[in-house]
């Protein structure tokens, strides 16, 4: 019987949670940007890309994956583990819309969610071979885990963000929002708090990291790129990743070692104790560089008000603000299809970084006489000037290892998100020829070669 | 020396925490003898339902703590004492480490379902638009002087109350003797009533203070308290206002090492592992126990037969080939782990099972295999199998060093602290043969998942018999005779020292040679795949199992690369409540400390007589499945199905009688018969 009792007390305990829980999403709302108001959304167009979908008389394919009514494609995810839906959101709006647009030629994408659960990488990049056309618009942060089965089966994938070294800048995968493969994305972004926003800070900059391997490389990039910039870190910390009890001593080894700045690569829930312990010190850095992992109103939140004594920044890299949504219309765009077909998701980065691929995706496949994998990949490298219909700032995608050339940046207040004054040049980016090429020695993405194939194996 | 001063005082308020965390675990210690390991997790519980009160629902601070602190907390506690300890008093340490570990899973699983993960909960700081007060050129916030003036109260309450108090005397009473202090008019089940509801107070209070430095998380809020735990132990578990120092030492050793650690790769990592170091050192600085002379009541379970074994290892091979042949590509990574996870759980049964000796780094060790593999097998050359071994076994016997002198929960949290400096700082190095960059590939032995599968299951099956012949041997007989008295084994001859260094290096290897396997299987290996969290489940498995069953370590694996696995995929939002179910298991334990096991076999033992149609029905199963006329879950559930209906058919039916009727109401229930007399004389002799 007493097993029972146990059980009937979780029944009533999940039911309060489940009260408080709307309670919580309600407050998310805040992350849609003005224009809440179903809008006319265009039917074909995105921002500026005409006829991204439509009805159109394809060419019979016999590529895996493509029928003539419809093309299969892959969608990777963690949800089953981070509870993040943001990816599944993401294919689910922008699928629906193109095929009720006509879809890709006439053929309809089926989005095929792939779930690696974090550790299931690789059983569903397995799965993904045996089925899908392509692997479009997701992430997974052990995506390194699957590359080396993507590239036996030849499938290309236009991933909406990747993190681990093996899988970002493989072959056979166009990353939509940049690959910079050997160069350091923030480069522009560190070079104008260095030199133009806080000069004072170039020989005080710290990093504090989260204890892991992945990460430690990134400390290693990132302190490298501070030297070639001209600057220099003085202080290096890390914390277990399972968290800190006490963020105070980390605190006053800032204060300690004098530093002015701070990159912060981890868990932004973490910074934000970090800066209320920074300011309850009474140590006020120049600036801080959260990560645009931290870009989101939960970040804000949590920091409160050791925002006003700790500018922090984020670097996203060329995406188009969303609290300026009003001013662009691609991503506003986006605010309006979500209120169409999943009005109750949340419009975040990764979601933008979706469809940046999607729209990659649909546009390469759209131009193909006969769609074939090597059609599709072919098209999307031929993009020089990508922007996403407007989403996001011009990005080379020819070359995996080019840096980029535009950036923005975003700060969080108190009262949320908002651009920085961080020079805009070229509309709501700033472009100029600031990089740095990594001089270290870092493991290097996956090639064909590495699993005994070649770009004459892809059909 | 303006540093120095500095980073003491920020030591001290860190320490404060940890203070008033420490001498919680201590109390439940001390009055009720069980280590409770879910004690953090009780803070973390605490420290959301605070959040929802006031965050949530928006009560006002004071009544949202009173509510917390008076009513929530000793109505858990008093329910934790209730339904779950109390039934565990009576069962040896393993059962009860066991049942603390199922409640923190359990409850870092109810809290993760509850409270969405992805929802920011900020918690404000008491008096946090105060000024923070400065003294020299130190800060110290309200809240922190808040948290060590409440540490300093509760030492102060906690002796006051233990030594004055008539049932604080009561209680420490209990501990030393329950039968004397039950002859002198003390009630053991109040006073251990008492000490749960004022440790899960404690914890509550540790759990409110501490929330608002960190990030309200389940998980990381319910662990944080290794620095705790390390403090606890300078206690010895038993002393409070050495427990309080103990608090202090740890609390500015983190502090000075953040502040004067020099900068490099390798170093900072010292800093995180800093609190499982200084746990680990304190435990062998621990002054030397006398050998434990008293004679533990094991349960004698029946020696596994070399028959029985065989047996069941060619039941291993039809069911990995089974798997092999029927499973799709992606399935076979993913129930291939069942094997390799088989083996880690073996490891287990051997040391803890056979030799009573607790180590809760296996995973961790399996790790170092997997690692070892990685480098030495990089050609997939299955000579390297014996460098892993080799290695494994190494590491084993360091571990074995505190074990000389260390013995249960002291045993327990040595291994969790080596497990924790391995995941905190050895595994996260860059070093290139460990897991630079994130991962380290693996080569497999055999290039066809299916194959290696079949030869993981192989090599299990070729433990399990040795590790059965070992338990017949000398060896065997020498480790029982070590688990059941060390002082008995001592006086008859026995070599504690050597028995102990042999067991630790050989489950150290078994272990090594599970995380190689588990490595050829996943092909990429990070140092999540081996943390001390991730090693938990399969020590409560093992022991849910039955930890002296050799079949137990196959249990452990298909519960965790199976069952889990299938649950999830049948039914996708199952996902907490599989988590959940594996802490409630545990939990159950204090009612089965034998196991499932062993009562598994011998219920179906009748089904022996029937192998020949069981044997047909799977076979003919088997053959549709690869014919394609059935699918995957037909031939699972189908056999499952016909194993239970045979096991019905074969079950001996219980011959339908009168006596039922209780001893004592023979004679006047129903007429006396002259066989009640040798039953109720054996029915006395048994009371």
């Amino acid at each position: 019987m007493r097993p029972l009792i146990i059980g009937l007390l979780l029944v009533a305990l999940t039911g309060c949670a489940a009260r408080g829980g709307t309670t919580a999403a309600d407050d998310e709302g805040g992350t849609r940007g003005g224009g809440g108001t179903s809008a006319a959304v265009p039917k074909t167009d995105f921002g500026t890309l005409k006829n991204v979908c439509g009805p159109g008389e394809a060419k019979p394919s016999d590529a895996q994956g493509v029928t003539d009514t419809e093309i299969k494609v892959g969608v990777f995810t963690d949800v089953g583990f981070t509870k993040k839906p943001d990816m599944v959101d993401a294919a689910k709006v922008f699928t629906e819309w193109c095929n009720a647009a006509g879809g890709v030629n006439g053929r309809k994408l089926v989005p095929v969610t792939h779930d690696a659960k974090l550790m299931e990488v690789r059983q569903r990049m397995t799965e993904a071979c045996a089925d899908d056309f392509a692997v479009v618009g997701g992430s997974a942060a052990l995506d390194g885990q699957g590359v080396e089965t993507r590239l036996k089966c030849m499938l290309p994938e236009f991933p909406a963000q990747s993190s681990q070294v093996q899988a970002r800048g493989a072959d056979l995968q166009v990353m939509p929002n940049g690959a910079s493969l050997g160069y350091n994305d923030y480069a522009g972004f560190y070079s104008w708090l260095l030199k133009e926003k806080y000069p004072s800070s170039k020989d005080a900059v710290g990093v504090i990291a989260g204890d892991s391997p992945v990460t430690k490389i990134m400390v290693a990039q990132h302190t490298e790129t501070i030297g070639g910039l001209g600057g220099k870190v003085a202080y290096t910390g890390l914390y277990p990743a399972r968290g800190v009890s006490d963020w105070t001593p980390y605190a006053q080894a800032m204060k300690d070692k004098n530093v002015k700045a701070l990159m912060f690569l981890g868990d932004w829930n973490q910074l934000a104790k970090l800066l209320q312990s920074l300011t309850n010190i009474g140590h006020k850095l120049d600036w801080i560089d959260t990560t645009n992992n931290a870009y989101g109103p939960q970040f804000v939140k949590l920091a409160g008000a050791a925002l006003e004594s700790q500018p922090s920044y984020a670097d996203l890299s060329g995406m188009h603000p969303l609290e300026k949504a009003a001013d662009n219309p691609a991503t506003q765009q986006v605010l309006d299809m979500f209120e169409r077909y999943a009005p109750d998701a949340e419009v975040n980065l990764p979601v933008l970084r979706a469809f940046s691929a999607w729209l990659l995706f649909a546009k390469s496949a759209g131009a193909c006489d006969e769609l074939t994998r090597k059609c599709v990949l072919e098209n999307a490298q031929k993009e020089t000037e990508w922007t996403a219909g407007g989403l996001r700032a011009p990005l080379d995608l020819s070359d995996p290892a080019s840096p980029p050339r535009c950036w923005n940046a975003v700060q969080a207040t108190p009262d949320g998100w908002k651009p920085a004054d961080f020079g805009a040049d070229d509309g709501a980016y700033r472009c100029e020829e600031v990089e740095h090429r990594y001089t270290g020695d870092y493991p290097a993405p996956l090639k064909l070669e590495d699993v005994g194939k070649s770009m004459a194996d892809l059909q | 020396m303006d540093k120095f001063l500095t980073f003491g005082i920020v030591g001290l308020s860190t320490g404060g925490i940890y203070a008033v965390i420490s001498s919680g675990l201590v109390l439940t210690y001390t009055t009720t003898g069980i280590f409770n390991f879910a004690h953090g997790a009780a803070g973390m519980m605490a420290a959301f339902a605070y959040w929802q009160l006031t965050g949530g629902w928006g009560l006002p601070v004071p009544i949202a703590l009173a509510l917390v602190l008076l009513v929530l907390a000793p109505l858990f506690g008093l329910l934790i004492e209730r339904l779950i300890m109390r039934p565990v008093q009576g069962v040896g340490e393993v059962e009860r480490l066991v049942v603390t570990i199922a409640l923190l899973t359990g409850l870092i699983a109810m809290a993760q379902w509850i409270w969405d993960p992805n929802v920011a909960r900020p918690l404000s700081p008491f008096f946090a638009d105060r000024e923070a007060i400065r003294i020299g050129p130190a800060t110290m916030t309200w809240h922190q002087l808040v948290t060590l003036l409440v540490a300093a109260a509760v030492a102060l309450g906690l002796y006051a109350f233990l030594y004055g108090s008539r049932l604080g005397v009561g209680m420490r009473a209990t501990v030393d003797d329950p039968s004397l202090a039950r002859l002198n008019g003390g009630d053991p089940v109040v006073a251990a009533k008492a000490a749960w509801v004022l440790g899960t107070m404690l914890a509550a209070l540790g759990g409110i203070l501490i929330a608002p430095s960190i990030p309200l998380d389940a998980a990381n809020l319910s662990l944080l308290i290794v620095s705790a735990y390390a403090a606890a132990i300078f206690g010895r578990l038993r002393s409070l206002p050495m427990a309080f120092a103990g608090a202090l030492v740890v609390g500015c050793t983190e502090s000075y090492l953040t502040g004067y650690l020099p900068q490099n790769e390798y170093l900072p990592g010292l800093r995180i592992a800093a609190p499982a170091l200084l746990l680990f050192v304190v435990l062998l600085l621990f002054p030397n126990p006398r050998v434990r002379g008293s004679v533990r009541i094991t349960r004698s379970l029946p020696t596994p037969t070399i028959r029985g074994t065989l047996v069941f290892g060619a039941c291993l091979l039809v069911f990995a080939a089974i798997l092999a042949t029927t499973l799709s590509d992606p399935d076979v990574i993913t129930y291939g782990q069942i094997f390799p996870m088989s083996i880690i759980g073996l490891s287990i049964v051997v040391l803890t099972g056979f030799s009573g000796q607790i180590s809760l780094a296996q995973l961790s060790l399996a790790g170092i295999g997997a690692v070892v593999w990685a480098g030495a097998g990089a050609s997939g050359n299955p000579l390297a199998l014996l460098a892993v071994v080799a290695v494994s076994a190494v590491v084993g016997a360091v571990i074995a060093i505190p074990a000389l002198r260390l013995s249960g929960i002291y045993l327990a949290l040595a291994t969790a602290a080596f497990a924790l400096i391995l995941d905190g700082w050895i595994f996260t190095m860059p070093v290139d043969w460990l897991f630079s960059g994130g991962s380290a590939e693996v080569t497999p032995i055999f290039a066809g998942q299916r194959v290696q599968m079949m030869f993981a299951a192989a090599v299990l099956a070729a433990l399990c018999l040795l590790v059965v012949a070992l338990r017949r041997g000398f060896f065997g007989r020498r480790l029982i005779a070590m688990r059941d008295s060390e002082a008995a084994c001592a006086t008859l001859g026995g070599r504690l020292l050597v028995t102990k260094v042999a067991v630790f290096a050989l489950s150290a290897g078994i272990a090594g040679l599970g995380g190689a396997l588990f490595g050829m299987q996943a092909r990429s290996i990070t140092p999540d795949h081996f943390t001390l969290v991730s090693g938990l489940p399969i020590f409560l498995l093992v022991i849910i199992g039955g930890m002296a069953a050799v079949g137990s370590g196959f249990f452990t694996g298909v519960n965790l690369a199976g069952i889990m696995h299938a649950i999830t995929a049948l039914w996708p939002g199952a996902h907490h409540a599989s988590s959940l179910l594996v802490g409630l298991a545990g939990i159950g334990m204090g009612r089965h400390p034998e196991g499932v096991v062993p009562h598994f076999r011998e219920s179906w033992d009748p089904v022996r007589r029937f192998w020949i149609p069981l044997a047909g029905i799977v076979g003919a199963l088997w053959g549709l499945r690869l014919l394609d006329v059935v699918n995957g879950w037909v031939l699972a559930f189908g056999a499952v199905a016909a194993a239970v209906a045979l096991r019905e058919l074969a079950r001996p039916r219980a011959p339908k009688s009168v006596a039922d009727v209780p001893l004592e109401w023979r004679g006047v229930r129903r007429p006396w018969l002259p066989a009640d007399r040798e039953e109720v004389l054996d029915g006395l002799a048994r009371s």
